[in-house]
């Protein structure tokens, strides 16, 4: 038996190999290989584990291709967590075969530094602005991050000129009558890459009467703790924890999907220390999603440019089938009036962007987003809504791909905009 | 031969990137939905008929075998690959062809899921009759190959009832077609031949199939038992009272507990037996009808009763026995599914066997089972991880398929015998019948290349 795999070996033996998985994976929709499918990834994990097979340099396709969108567990009947098993199996990966430098630098330097990542941004933004990408591609740089990284560009349409945390100083975070006081957990994805977002939550957060403070915080850990580096998500937790507590606030509230999920399962990275345990699970009882907090308390809205739009909702993977939080977004968006809501398709259905794996895995990824502009047609939507960083530039970048007159509005923005005065 | 060799030859029909041969891809092609564990030589993924015919003469030429496979939700083994075979892959070939609403016809390849099809059909106002529990991942292909029934075939007839032509690559690399459109062709029944091999007689790459309208009105019910030989005698004084309703499907408490534990079906959990009644077709009469059942029902002490109100309801009932199998890996990491079939009038005896073989091998039984036509699937609970309770399971399984055999049943329903029932194959035919089968198999398939070790059992392992 390989210790490794000693927390999901007993998931894992429970996948009875009904194969039901195969019509609810988004990548085996693509691939129709066995490899990329749950029962697959279970098959390999448990031969992993019961050391009829060896890790080697063949799994990484077996073992990156994977969404972790989830959307096999919420399917399966035993529920089995697949997503651990294909981490766990990741973790072996990078220990035994190895992981790229760019990835150890992301991880172990740039991800857990504000300053740094924003020196690292700022030096891709421009690049990306410039036309000095076409440099950095031809000199291969980006290809460090992975095969398609060059070909994933044009996903990112373009990078904004001023971070968010950069703004910080001139925004209003004190109510003018302060009902209750919140920690606002600033997600990278928004800092970096979508500042106007954060801009919005905080604007709709103070005007529902809440006293905003901004945390310190790194990176949440996801992303490394996706491709299997658990240090390096410990280590980001630890910083975020400190950080967090610090502020000494009630409620902990990010806009971003993947950060309040993954936030919410800090308490499972400290399984060896019971102490750090303890902090983490303080902390996770206290973070709340964007819709998650607004929906049960936000008064009345009114329509504004929205008036006479037609809005649908995508469910980003870490708020439905992560958190459960499927209602409130929804309930937020049908409180505005004079718009209508239409449910989109399979609108839990991925939307392939996943974190970095759009740049990681691009043509996968673009056949993935493929089916759900194909959904989105359906709807005959103005607005397509959601509650993810990583979703809204996926979704923007399908909407211009394909020509689609609909706007992509983080559900913050949307709500920014129905709180307008007049 | 040298794979490298085979690999090359085959990337050169379907392209490189269509061809699996590393260690870690093939692992995944060793098994089905069952037990049985085989292993992979090559994975060979197909787009269209003609890649398929080249394969197989390729194969045929080179004297390799071979297995087609669909989406591997099978359960006795049947798209296992043995001796290193070529595992020919059917999942991107999943296109709907045609649906032809004069002539009520749909043409498929076989990848295509069974749900996919129900779904295309379902907005056009028709409907495909077999609806094996597996539906929405297991392939036209697939269903074609082992007989599918499902809960509908009580009224409509199994795969066999539907499947009217089919284009196939013989295994000599020959493609042909074998009926079509039309009802009936004449002389032998190659189709029905076909329908239930297994895939060891070809391979079918598109499937003609006989659609109906959607009925007019559904009717479900869900039915609660105090006992399993009550919702028993309730289905046979059904039936004897001359009412064929669409479906008659009974779960015990074993497989209530584990639905409700991961679908919330609504079954109650206290309940020994729940039974689900299904009345469709025309709304005239239907109320009389269901009126005419609750009190056969309520005559044998039925405990309550509801009729799902809409179509979400009927849904969430159906959930639930879709769901049984996969479900009771929540009471035991595996399972093993006996698909013995007896005559309706012999269940309660069937299940008291069921019963006296739990206790003898130690094994938990849940029973779930297609009550109207007598196919039982009593699933032997238990982990794989434990060799001696392995054992017992196999024991106690085949003693089960014995049993329905000796109350004038047989041994397999709708999953087919693949190689995880040859031996029990003999219980059922006696020595001319098993002869005819190996002599036909011989006839199309010289070289024994196509699909080989399964369905039909050699002679000389006769007991």
């Amino acid at each position: 038996m390989n210790e490794q795999y000693q927390h999901v070996y007993e998931e894992v033996s429970k996948c009875n190999r009904c194969g039901f998985c195969q019509a609810h994976c988004p990548i085996f929709a693509v691939t129709g290989s066995e490899k990329n499918v749950a029962r697959g990834h279970n098959a390999h994990v448990r031969g992993l584990a019961e050391e009829k097979m060896e890790i080697n340099a063949d799994f990484k396709d077996a073992l990156f291709e994977c969404l972790l969108c989830k959307a096999c567990v919420s399917n399966c009947f035993p529920a089995v967590r697949t997503d651990k098993a294909v981490v766990a199996g990741r973790a072996e990966y990078i220990k035994r075969v190895g992981q790229p430098k760019a990835m150890r630098l992301v991880f172990h330097t740039l991800l857990p530094d504000q300053e740094k990542l924003g020196k690292f941004v700022r030096l891709l933004a421009l690049g990306k602005n410039t036309g000095l990408s076409k440099l950095a591609r031809a000199m291969g740089i980006l290809s460090w991050f992975g095969k398609d990284m060059d070909k994933a560009e044009g996903i990112v349409e373009k990078i904004p000129r001023t971070f968010f945390r950069q703004k910080v100083g001139t925004l209003r975070l004190e109510p003018a009558k302060v009902k209750t006081e919140v920690a606002y957990f600033v997600g990278c994805g928004f800092n970096y890459m979508l500042p106007h977002v954060s801009e919005s939550t905080v604007e709709v957060l103070v005007g529902q009467g809440a006293r905003v403070k901004i945390a310190d915080n790194c990176c949440c850990g996801l992303p490394a703790y996706g491709y299997g580096d658990m240090e390096a998500a410990r280590n980001m937790a630890r910083k975020n924890i400190e950080a967090l507590e610090k502020l000494k606030t009630e409620v902990i509230v990010t806009e971003c999907g993947s950060c309040s999920a993954f936030l919410k399962e800090y308490p499972e990275l400290f399984e060896d220390d019971q102490i750090m345990k303890k902090r983490a699970e303080a902390i996770a009882k206290k973070v709340k999603g964007f819709s998650e907090f607004m929906a049960p308390q936000i008064g009345a809205l009114s329509a504004n440019s929205l008036e006479g739009k037609k809005i649908t909702y995508h469910d980003p993977c870490h708020m439905s089938r992560y958190q459960g939080v499927v209602k409130e977004p929804r309930d937020l968006i049908k409180k505005i009036p004079g718009v209508t809501y239409t449910e989109m398709p399979e609108a839990d259905r991925c939307c392939g962007g996943a974190g970095s794996y759009n740049i990681m895995h691009y043509e996968q990824s673009m056949k993935v987003l493929e089916k759900k502009m194909e959904n989105l047609k359906k709807t005959g939507a103005d607005i397509l809504t959601t509650e993810c960083p990583g979703c809204v530039i996926q979704l923007s970048y399908g909407v211009r791909k394909a020509g689609l007159p609909i706007k992509v509005l983080h559900i913050s923005e949307l709500i920014k905009e129905a709180s307008r005065k007049g | 031969m040298e794979k490298e060799h085979v690999r090359d030859a085959l990337q050169r029909i379907v392209g490189k990137e269509n061809v699996l041969w590393k260690d870690v891809d093939l692992a995944v092609y060793s098994y089905d939905a069952g037990l049985v564990k085989g292993k992979a030589g090559l994975v060979v993924f197909v787009d269209n008929s003609d890649q398929v015919a080249q394969i197989v003469s390729f194969l045929c030429k080179e004297g390799i075998s071979y297995v087609a496979r669909g989406s591997g939700t099978n359960l006795t083994g049947g798209t296992v690959p043995l001796n290193e075979g070529v595992v020919i892959e059917f999942s991107r070939m999943n296109r709907i062809l045609e649906i032809d609403i004069e002539n009520e016809r749909v043409v498929v390849e076989p990848g295509i899921y069974n749900l996919t099809v129900q779904n295309a059909l379902a907005e056009k106002g028709y409907y495909y009759a077999p609806d094996p529990a597996s539906q929405k991942a297991s392939s036209m292909g697939g269903n074609l190959g082992e007989n599918a029934g499902g809960p509908h075939c009580l009224k409509y007839g199994v795969t066999s009832n539907h499947v009217l032509g089919a284009e196939v690559v013989l295994p000599s690399g020959e493609k042909t077609w074998i009926g079509g459109k039309a009802l009936d062709a004449p002389g032998p029944d190659l189709m029905g031949l076909l329908v239930g091999s297994e895939g060891t007689l070809g391979i079918v790459t598109k499937i003609v199939c006989r659609i109906m309208r959607s009925p007019e009105r559904v009717l479900t019910m869900l039915a609660i038992y105090s006992s399993v030989e009550a919702a028993g005698q309730t289905v046979s004084d059904i039936i004897a009272e001359g009412i064929i309703p669409a479906t008659l499907e009974i779960m015990d408490n074993v497989v209530i507990r584990a639905v409700e534990a991961s679908v919330h079906a609504g079954y109650p959990l206290d309940a020994e037996a729940v039974l689900l009644i299904e009345l469709d077709g025309l709304t005239d009469g239907m109320d009389e009808q269901m009126k005419r059942i609750t009190e056969i029902c309520e005559k044998n002490g039925v405990v309550s009763h509801r009729i799902a109100k809409d179509a979400n309801e009927r849904n969430i009932l159906w959930a639930g026995r879709r769901g049984a199998f996969g479900a009771v890996a929540r009471i035991r990491p595996a399972y093993l599914v006996c698909d013995g079939t007896v005559p309706r009038t012999q269940l309660p005896k069937a299940l008291t066997e069921v019963k006296k073989i739990s206790e003898k091998y130690r094994v938990p039984i849940g029973n779930v089972f297609h009550a109207g036509d007598g196919n039982l699937h009593p699933l032997i609970l238990f982990d794989d991880r434990d060799a001696d309770e392995l054992e017992r399971v196999h024991k106690a399984g085949r003693e089960i398929l014995k049993a329905c055999a000796d109350l004038g049943g047989t041994i397999s329903g709708e999953h087919g015998i693949g190689t995880e029932k040859l031996n029990e194959m003999f219980l059922v035919f006696k020595g001319d019948d098993i002869r005819m089968m190996s002599a036909i198999k011989q006839a199309v398939d010289r070289k024994g290349l196509c699909n080989p070790g399964k369905v039909i059992p050699a002679q000389e392992a006769r007991p």
